[in-house]
């Protein structure tokens, strides 16, 4: 009998505001069976420092945060609160 | 496991009825009962009173858990844009944290802790946060939620706020997740009556949070 225990980032998804959402699979395996899974996850706005973040989550937020993405991010942020203080 | 023969039960027409109780033992269902589709066929209408099953069942191609009994979903969701049907279960945990409205900055945290259930498109945060120290600037914002929020209005959720320094002859229990977002605000409300508003950045303090969403 072995157990292993394995963590990944198993699901990355980016929303329409340039938002990534990624997902952590943490699986306990039995000789080759799983027999536990926990996730955790975690968000990530545009612009966010990205230090200790998975690598595959950095090339993603890379690819996606373009200037005008973080642009358009924090312009969104800004009226936001200019509508909260109106 | 073995796969237990539905012709036996499913008529020519594609019509289940069960009239009593049908216990099926360490057995597979394989799209016969959750979708109505059996093969290539889609029953008109499936009728069932009570049906059993021993360990677990799933939907959407998941492979069943072997672990107690309950309904398998897929760990990616499969949306449906059918106002009647579930589509989504998953439970997991998050990180929470503090960050300022106009500086984000960093918090030296005691606790960070989060756990999370979606159910659909809802889902339901529980968290607590304590922090010793923390350069944001701004109003306070709980930030790292697992899921963005629907963009529509914000939402507001239950949050009790210990510690935490509020303007003069104000209290506050609640926050407001923002739509299109992944973070909430708290807010605080003058005693007596009056419009709600942010809560500045405390540079210690400690918050338990319960916050129920829809999920974008």
């Amino acid at each position: 009998m072995s157990l292993t225990k394995t963590t990944l980032v198993d699901q990355i998804t980016v929303t329409e505001n340039g938002i990534v959402l990624y997902r952590e699979a943490t699986r306990i395996m039995e000789d080759g069976n799983e027999i536990s899974k926990q996730y955790h996850r975690s968000s990530l706005t545009p612009a966010q420092d990205l230090t200790g973040i998975p690598a595959n989550v950095v090339a993603i937020c890379n690819t996606v945060w373009t200037a005008e993405v973080v642009a358009a991010y924090q312009a969104a942020q800004a009226a936001a609160e200019a509508a909260r203080n109106a | 496991m073995a796969t237990v023969a539905l012709s036996g039960i499913i008529t020519p027409t594609n019509v289940v009825t069960a009239t009593s109780t049908t216990t099926l033992t360490n057995k597979t269902l394989t799209g016969a009962i959750m979708n109505g589709t059996l093969g290539a066929t889609t029953p008109s209408t499936v009728v069932a009173t009570t049906v059993q099953a021993s360990t677990t069942m799933s939907v959407g191609g998941a492979t069943p858990s072997a672990s107690g009994s309950g309904i398998t979903f897929p760990a990616s969701q499969s949306a449906s844009t059918d106002a009647n049907t579930l589509d989504d279960y998953e439970e997991g945990t998050f990180t929470p944290r503090i960050d300022g409205l106009t500086t984000a900055g960093t918090g030296t945290y005691t606790t960070q802790t989060g756990r999370y259930v979606k159910i659909g498109k809802m889902v339901t945060l529980w968290f607590y946060i304590d922090w010793s120290n923390h350069t944001g600037t701004g109003s306070i914002q709980f930030a790292n939620f697992p899921f963005t929020a629907q963009n529509s209005i914000a939402m507001p959720c239950s949050a009790s706020i210990s510690n935490i320094a509020l303007t003069l002859n104000n209290y506050s229990s609640t926050a407001a997740v923002q739509p299109n977002e992944t973070y909430a605000f708290p807010l605080q409300y003058p005693l007596g009556g009056g419009a709600a508003a942010l809560i500045a950045m405390d540079t210690s303090a400690n918050i338990y949070c319960t916050a129920t969403y829809e999920v974008a």
